[in-house]
């Protein structure tokens, strides 16, 4: 289990994952936004964090450990308009090996993680549909449409161990 | 009356290796008539894009070269820097440079040796397959790979593309509260890294005997890392500025990455190659833990890689929490640096073998030219060569999927790191 300053333990992590001096970059914007929208609000400082992960998917694993929640955000390709939020189940994931570092998506890696029983006991997978940058909407419109979902999950995550302070 | 067999096997993409390759094997009549290992991935022109850049730029620029060794990048540009400034960072750099190697040899060879290369040993297709039957070893595998990045990041900043060196030395001294509790758990992962070497040594790893040259760093007192001469199994040493002079690369019409050959011919580098020249620099427990194995290097098996890999592992946890050890921060972690021109030269090993750069400076202290050899591409002419002995080895009258089997794991032995590349999740999306 992480923990943050003063001992706390990270308990909610929100991952945006890409790669940004690749083009690829709308998890990253996401999950940006989703820091600055202050999902952990009234929980203690250090429970709810957010992080940007690059590849390799391997390195997705660590930062799920110990958790109560993960919200993973990262690009997708369906045909979908560009920009569009979706969210995921596992089961969407197709796991292909062509443009993934060392065979390692996100797809094999939450396999793996299942397998080896290493997820938490709720993950979140959000999927924004790739396009050119201009097609691309502003990071806040996609807060606007996931934020109640996640404060409602992050609620839930925590409100098992601790409710909100305020 | 005779018989003729044709087998052309195609491996269009390589699963589980860093990057785009394929495999072209055609065998008439018992005979590999063609063997091309093709790296189709595009040019990445890096070093082009370093020219006009300023030093202080460099160890952020090449760190973006890989996801998986950008340590390494930095190390040998920053050796090449500092060559040429005729700067010395002195002790406390030297020595948490190593740390920093460390981090990314235990990383990178947790990485393979458990995810890559290990479901080839056992038979699975994928790590995934091997989680039931083997979790306690991939949980062991997990933990230490997750200590390797947390080594990166108590000196880089953050565990891929690490951003905390600097021409000099680092930008930042970690305080020593955190590099004591990082090292607490350096010290309780021994047991674990120890275990590995058995267990790999364990694996049903194929026989195989081959005549090749290993090529690797040699330092005069430690096991090599970011400085030493460059050594071969048949007599070379020579300092790193003269790499060029011994060793050249060239083009093949089917790959975009060039071979490299030491005196016209190929060569390995990497963890085994650097384990058959510098056994006698490991650390006492790590030979006494090889010992128990029964495997002796030098070694010709290729397969023993993965043993080299899990006693590096251990290698570089005992040189870590050695350096570590009484740690206190500097008042400076870098020394200044004043530019000059001229060519400045940089080889460390990489976890996948010696990575070379040469750098042309101006007065400025900007990039007018740079050369980078990256181990893979260094590796390739063994690659096809090992490819040959080890399907010659096995029988060319073995089923298509036994040969492809074997072909396979035979190139994902050598860890290549092809580049890195951008990826997508692909979803199924069940419509109405």
């Amino acid at each position: 289990m992480s923990a943050a300053g003063g001992g706390v333990c990270v308990r909610v992590r929100i991952i945006g994952i890409g790669s940004p001096s690749a083009g690829d970059d709308a998890g990253w914007r996401l999950a940006r936004a989703l820091q600055g929208a202050d999902l952990g609000r009234g929980f203690a400082d250090g429970t709810v964090e957010t992080v940007l992960c690059g590849h390799p998917g391997d390195l997705l694993l660590g930062p799920l450990q110990g958790l109560a929640l993960a919200v993973l955000i990262d690009a997708m390709c369906t045909g979908a308009s560009p920009g569009s939020l979706r969210l995921l189940e596992m089961e969407d994931l197709v796991e292909g090996p062509a443009l993934t570092s060392h065979g390692f998506g996100v797809a094999r890696i939450l396999a793996l993680g299942r397998a080896l029983g290493a997820l938490p006991p709720r993950l979140i997978l959000y999927g924004i549909e790739t396009g050119p940058p201009q097609a691309m909407p502003a990071p806040a419109t996609w807060v606007k449409q996931c934020a109640g979902v996640l404060r409602a999950e992050i609620r839930q995550a925590l409100g098992r161990a601790q409710g909100p302070s305020v | 009356m005779t018989t003729t067999r044709e087998v052309r096997l195609c491996v269009p993409i390589l699963a589980r290796v860093e990057g785009e390759g394929a495999l072209d094997l055609v065998v008439q009549d018992g005979r590999i008539e063609t063997l091309r290992l093709r790296i189709f991935e595009p040019p990445r022109m890096f070093e082009k894009f370093l020219e006009g850049r300023e030093y202080s730029e460099l160890p952020d620029l090449v760190a973006r070269i890989c996801g998986i060794c950008p340590v390494a990048y930095q190390m040998s540009a920053v050796q090449a820097i500092e060559g040429l400034f005729g700067i010395d960072p002195g002790p406390w750099v030297r020595a948490m440079r190593r740390v920093f190697y460390c981090g990314e040899w235990i990383q990178s060879h947790a990485l393979h040796i458990h995810w890559l290369a290990a479901p080839d040993f056992l038979g699975y297709e994928s790590a995934v397959g091997m989680a039931q039957a083997h979790a306690g070893v991939l949980q062991r595998g997990l933990a230490l790979q997750g200590l390797g990045n947390a080594i990166i990041k108590l000196l880089g900043a953050r565990s891929v593309h690490p951003v905390g060196a600097r021409a000099g030395g680092f930008y930042a001294a970690p305080p020593a509260e955190e590099v004591a509790a990082l090292r607490a758990r350096l010290v309780a992962a021994l047991p674990d890294a120890e275990a590995l070497i058995a267990w790999a040594a364990s694996l049903p790893l194929p026989a195989s005997d081959q005549d090749f040259i290993s090529v690797s760093l040699r330092h005069p007192l430690d096991y090599p890392m970011n400085e030493g001469r460059i050594v071969a199994s048949h007599g070379l040493d020579i300092p790193v500025s003269e790499y060029e002079t011994h060793f050249a690369e060239r083009q093949v019409a089917y790959s975009t990455a060039l071979f490299a050959d030491l005196h016209g011919r190929p060569y390995l580098v990497g963890p085994l190659a650097r384990m058959n020249l510098n056994a006698d620099r490991l650390h006492p427990p790590v030979r006494a833990a090889l010992a128990r194995t029964g495997i002796v290097f030098p070694s010709r098996n290729m397969f023993h890689s993965v043993v080299a890999r899990a006693a590096e592992i251990h290698q570089a946890l005992l040189e870590a929490i050695g350096l570590l050890a009484g740690y206190r921060r500097p008042a400076e972690t870098a020394a200044a640096a004043v530019p000059r021109s001229g060519t400045g030269f940089g080889a460390t090993e990489a976890p996948r073998g010696l990575l070379w750069h040469r750098y042309e400076f101006d007065d400025e202290g900007c990039v007018r030219r740079a050369r980078i050899v990256p181990p893979t591409s260094q590796n390739q002419g063994r690659m096809e060569e090992d490819l040959r002995g080890a399907l010659e080895a096995l029988g060319l009258d073995k089923e298509e999927e036994a040969l492809r089997r074997r072909a396979e794991m035979v190139i994902r032995n050598y860890d290549p790191c092809i580049s890195c590349a951008t990826h997508f999740l692909r979803v199924r999306v069940a419509r109405p």
